[in-house]
């Protein structure tokens, strides 16, 4: 985890640092949508507010997705321009950073258990579509559809495996799960 | 050109979306966990060294049973320690019978019953230190026969294993728990109350009771096997009935038997000794219930929570001078109860982190007269002005000569295992 995070800054700041001897302009980037794999289709939002200049756009961004598990991602989100005109533009999309997990196994009554989660990579991909508003404006409608993977790891330890006392052979027992979730995501959303 | 660009990147896009159905998206989980590989070892070989280390460690305590001046205290699945406790205050361990898969104890006479995972054993221990088999009944308890006729477990071999799950589709939820539900049949033997001077005294949370020439045992959670033992070199089942629903523990009162069970209390009569018939029963909330009685009030705590279920933590008070009319006299809250045991007017209950000490001259007004701090205590015996307190932690002693000053006497600890 601190690692990614780590990681992460360095990125980060080794691009603002590029983009800041160019003076690029401000841009914010907000998506909702849906996460769509093998669990079904779950409700997400996310936002990357960086720099842009020419084709390019670099920016931190951040989301809440519902899919398998409530989880944040944080990344870095670098986006080209392919094919543009005065008013719209298909862009290429890769995202890369960490994914934090937000969610709490509910407790049942018959397992004493207990469960952590820890956070993993995450990446993503795709191609995305913007139509501006006016030719003159940076206001954009956006439309994207990316494919990526995150992972999450939980800790399960199962305590008092024992249907009565005084003792059990086992009494305790941990398992180490490893998700990776596998999504298509389509959103639409907005640019300022 | 404008629409051109519009029109083939809306189609990308769409295209793409296109594709997002779940089908074509596989998820990958792994688990890793700790696999346990049984080490097998032929029943000859184990019957043959029956006579183990008396240094043996304990590191898993389960039943405890005392006759005369000692004391038998059941190794989790390994055996039994075999302590003299002459003086309460250095009880010496003297003996290891070397019995896997062993939960159980029951003494008549010179006779220790002892359970070998399904088979029955009935070992003279005239000589504790040199005992000897005189019967083994196969498949007494057949529920924790394990498929191996001619071996069994005498170890594990811990692997941490990681494998691929399957994965389901929809929401999130409690799945894929892993391992098996290990079932621990409770270790402690019954027998308190029995008829017979020669037998000895266990805790409450028994699965096994001697009452005259027979034992009672129960092989899984819904039936009540009996076995004749008046010959023990001739040891044989005479019924198997069934009993109930996820019954723990058994506790013999006058010519009867109460099982305790999750559900509650149910009563059988032994006037046919050979094969116990039903003559009653008392129903409480889910929950883990050791139970004992006296002649007039059984007592039963419940426990809540864990594998337990419920919600109650509490000790009832059920009016038991007719047996075929158990009904409830009063209840008192508790934190985690589970053993507890009787001597004369004092009642004692192992309560989550302290043993509780009452006064139940008056059932309908227990006073508390002390608290003994010991955590994760689970059963008890009380005879002779000795308490005796089986925990997590070991084996302890109390001189409750004076109730409202109990004295510590000793204190057995246990080594903890790393399984």
């Amino acid at each position: 985890m601190t690692k990614h995070i780590l990681m992460g800054s360095l990125f980060v700041l080794c691009v603002t640092a590029c983009f800041g001897q160019h003076a690029g302009r401000f841009r914010s980037d907000s998506y909702g949508g849906l996460s769509i794999g093998q669990m079904g289709s779950y409700g997400q939002v996310q936002t990357v507010n960086g720099l842009t200049r020419g084709p390019w756009f670099v920016g931190l961004g951040a989301g809440l997705d519902y899919y398998r598990f409530r989880n944040v991602p944080l990344f870095l989100s670098a986006t080209r321009d392919l094919l543009a005109n005065q008013r719209s533009a298909l862009f290429l999309i890769l995202d890369g950073g960490v994914d934090l997990p937000l969610y709490k196994r509910p407790s049942q009554a018959y397992l004493d258990l207990t469960s952590s989660f820890r956070a993993g990579p995450y990446w993503r991909t795709g191609l995305g579509y913007r139509w501006r508003f006016s030719e003159a404006g940076h206001r954009a409608l956006l439309f994207s559809a990316t494919y990526g993977e995150s992972r999450l790891t939980e800790r399960q330890t199962t305590n008092g495996r024992c249907y009565d006392y005084p003792a059990c052979t086992i009494t305790s027992e941990t398992d180490t799960f490893d998700y990776t979730n596998r999504t298509m995501q389509v959103g639409v959303g907005v640019e300022f | 050109m404008r629409n051109k660009i519009g029109l083939s990147a809306i189609g990308i896009v769409v295209a793409l979306g296109g594709l997002l159905f779940p089908g074509c998206l596989k998820d990958k989980v792994k688990k890793t966990y700790t696999m346990y590989i049984p080490v097998y070892t032929k029943k000859t070989t184990v019957m043959s060294s029956i006579n183990g280390d008396p240094g043996h460690t304990l590191a898993k305590a389960g039943q405890i049973y005392i006759k005369d001046s000692y004391i038998y205290l059941n190794e989790l699945n390994a055996g039994i320690h075999v302590i003299d406790n002459s003086d309460p205050a250095h009880p010496v361990q003297v003996a290891f019978l070397n019995i896997p898969g062993n939960q159980n104890i029951g003494i008549r006479g010179n006779i220790l019953f002892a359970d070998m995972y399904s088979d029955l054993l009935a070992i003279d221990i005239s000589n504790v230190r040199q005992v000897k088999i005189i019967d083994t009944l196969q498949n007494a308890i057949p529920y924790r026969n394990f498929g191996q006729n001619e071996t069994l477990i005498t170890g594990w071999i811990k692997k941490d294993t990681t494998v691929d799950v399957e994965t389901r589709t929809g929401p999130p939820i409690l799945y894929d728990i892993p391992g098996t539900n290990y079932y621990t049949l409770s270790a402690n033997a019954a027998a308190a109350a029995s008829s017979l001077a020669s037998t000895g005294t266990a805790g409450s949370t028994a699965t096994m009771a001697l009452v005259g020439d027979y034992l009672y045992v129960i092989p899984e959670p819904h039936s009540l096997n009996t076995i004749k033992v008046s010959d023990p070199s001739k040891l044989a089942l005479s019924s198997t009935i069934p009993a109930g629903y996820d019954i723990e523990t058994i506790f013999p009162i006058r010519n009867r038997l109460l099982l305790g069970s999750k559900e509650g209390v149910y009563i059988f009569s032994l006037d046919n000794p050979d094969k116990p018939s039903s003559i009653g029963q008392f129903t409480h909330g889910r929950a883990c219930d050791p139970v004992v009685a006296d002649q007039n009030y059984a007592y039963v705590t419940l426990r809540s929570g864990t594998t337990c279920g419920g919600t109650a933590n509490e000790l009832d008070i059920l009016n038991a001078q007719d047996l075929t009319q158990v009904s409830m006299f009063k209840t008192y809250p508790m934190n985690s109860p589970s053993g507890l045991g009787k001597d004369g007017s004092l009642l004692f209950i192992c309560d989550g982190v302290d043993v509780k000490v009452f006064d139940a001259s008056d059932p309908s007004n227990l006073k508390q007269l002390s608290a003994l701090p010991i955590t994760g205590a689970y059963d008890v015996i009380a005879s002779n002005h000795v308490l005796l307190v089986a925990s997590a932690t070991g084996l302890d002693q109390y001189d409750y000569s004076d109730p409202s000053h109990i004295v510590s006497l000793s204190h057995l600890s246990i080594t903890q295992s790393q399984q």
